[in-house]
């Protein structure tokens, strides 16, 4: 088998699912390094009442 | 039956670690006056204890400003707003010609940015001011204006009256019209003369 | 011992996920906000910060939040959580971890007006939340001034799970903020009364026909971790599964269709017990 043919392989063994949530983990990884998850929170502890509906 | 007992207990458990599961940063309550007021009334329960706010923070332009600012004026309306918040900008322009419209030593307005830490870009907020033509002091967020006044507040625009000693008369909670906080703010001058 | 039925289990599971999420006592004792660390990780359903009693935030509202930066910044974090979440649970989200779906499963129990499944014209209307997904949440949030600076849009303009367990357990346990409803939340009011007394007669229209997120995680169905699995071979078509299937699918479409929300009915149901909840099996394909 060809290099390449043994990393697809490999890759198709991995399931779906996995895959997502790997993803998902860059992804986070990727906003907590650029701090979005303080917006997050700061956003969440201080409410701007336009937002919910209120004023 | 067994198991509903067990779920029943379950339930209440959580219900009260859900209580004190906040690690204290609900605790800071003591600093904040407990009633809120109505747009029309401003005055503080009598029985109730004086807040005195204290704190030194930085203006976005860099300059040093501490409580001391309060005894310059007989009333000190701190306006906390943030830069995601449109009824806190849409108010702003009213509040730069109120600022502007009393004179330093009766009335004086005090900005504060509760999303801007000292520290930060404050590029942005630079922006909105100018653009809000909200011409007065802005304060960065600092830890003891942080601790002392920002932690109790839910909700932005929230905006606080303080006296000359520093004494934080009352808060209102959202943005008004021109004529509501004229109204507010001469009622408060006349009450504390 | 009596064996609990999967139905009471599902129930008993939502309930105690609604007081872990959002039973802040504190909050809804004084009409203030949880302010501790929790509110920097997202739950996995709808979870409106207003909510006195919130401990975590909402993906939805933290993906409004990103995109609601100036500029166009890809809100990474917000969907990291939500690829983390679809991955594992698909829309079992939806059937097990979602107090607004818990309040119209309960308001469908209510025994009043025939029960139908869906509205007429199901097949089209389904596609409503994908519309809201891009409409509001997507496009709405990333282009729409209402002001100086873009708002959450679906947040703001529909959201009726805020309204319910955030706004109006705030106004009613802080007098101060009273003062500000306006024209907005009447509106907002009207959307939640609606969806209230539909969810009476059809089941959850807000999830079929309107949630967001349940259209983001449906796009995850197919290859989450859980799975309702379908022994085929024993299958004898008797559509039981799809009578007792509140959405009404058929045995190909349960688990893998955009539209299951994995609660488990069908599971209770079938004679030959070919559907189980399991894991995702490891498969080559």
């Amino acid at each position: 088998m060809t290099f390449w043919n043994k990393i697809s392989n490999a890759f198709h063994r991995i399931p779906l699912w996995l895959a997502g949530v790997t993803v998902g983990v860059l992804l986070l990884a990727i906003g907590i390094w650029g701090e979005q998850l303080e917006d997050i929170y700061r956003k969440a502890v201080m409410i701007c009442l336009e937002c919910i509906g209120i004023g | 039956m067994k198991i509903k007992i067990l779920c029943c207990l379950l339930v209440v458990g959580l219900l009260l670690t859900g209580c004190s599961g906040d690690k204290g940063a609900q605790d800071n309550t003591s600093a904040q006056p407990e009633d809120g007021i109505s747009a029309e009334d401003s005055k503080t329960d009598d029985e109730g204890e004086d807040y005195i706010l204290t704190f030194t923070a930085k203006t976005v332009e860099g300059e040093e400003i501490t409580s001391d600012i309060f005894a310059n004026s007989k009333l000190t309306m701190m306006n906390v707003w943030a830069t995601y918040c449109n009824p806190c900008l849409q108010e702003m322009p009213d509040l730069g010609e109120i600022a502007a419209s009393y004179d330093k030593a009766e009335f004086q307005m005090v900005g504060i940015i509760s999303d801007v830490m000292e520290g930060d870009d404050v590029e942005y907020a630079k922006a909105l001011i100018e653009h809000t033509k909200a011409d007065y002091p802005h304060l960065v967020l600092s830890e003891s204006l942080y601790f002392n006044l920002v932690n109790g507040v839910d909700a932005v625009p929230t905006t606080f009256f303080v006296n000359q000693s520093g004494v934080v008369l009352g808060y209102v909670v959202g943005a008004q019209s021109k004529e509501t906080w004229e109204e507010i703010i001469s009622d408060i001058l006349e009450q504390n003369q | 011992m009596k064996r609990l039925r999967q139905k009471n289990i599902r129930l008993l599971v939502q309930v105690i996920y609604t007081i872990v999420t959002n039973g802040y006592v504190y909050g809804y004792l004084t009409g203030k906000i949880y302010k501790g660390k929790l509110k920097y990780t997202c739950v996995p359903g709808l979870n409106c910060y207003s909510c006195p009693g919130a401990v975590g935030s909402c993906p939805l509202g933290a993906l409004q939040s990103a995109l609601n930066g100036k500029g166009f910044k890809v809100p990474f974090a917000a969907l990291g959580f939500l690829f983390i979440f679809g991955s594992i649970f698909g829309r079992f989200v939806c059937g097990w971890l979602c107090p607004f779906g818990l309040l119209q499963d309960l308001l469908h129990k209510i025994p009043v007006f025939r029960k139908r499944k869906q509205l007429p014209f199901h097949k089209v209307l389904k596609y409503g939340k994908y519309l809201v997904l891009f409409g509001l949440v997507f496009v709405g949030s990333a282009f729409l001034f209402t002001g100086y600076v873009k708002v959450p849009a679906f947040c703001k303009f529909l959201c009726p799970s805020g309204t319910f367990m955030g706004a109006i357990p705030l106004l009613g346990a802080n007098e101060g903020l009273r003062s500000q409803i306006g024209g907005l939340f009447y509106w907002k009011l009207g959307v939640l009364l609606c969806l209230v007394l539909l969810s009476v007669k059809i089941y959850r229209p807000f999830c079929q026909y309107l949630c967001p997120l349940g259209a983001f995680y449906g796009w995850f169905n197919r290859f989450s971790l859980v799975q309702i699995q379908w022994n085929r071979e024993g299958c004898t078509s008797c559509m039981a599964c799809k009578r007792a299937c509140p959405v009404n699918l058929s045995p190909e479409q349960i688990s893998v269709s955009a539209e299951c929300i994995k609660c488990g009915q069908c599971v209770e149901v079938c004679p030959e017990k070919c559907l189980k909840i399991r894991k995702n099996i490891l498969k080559k394909r």
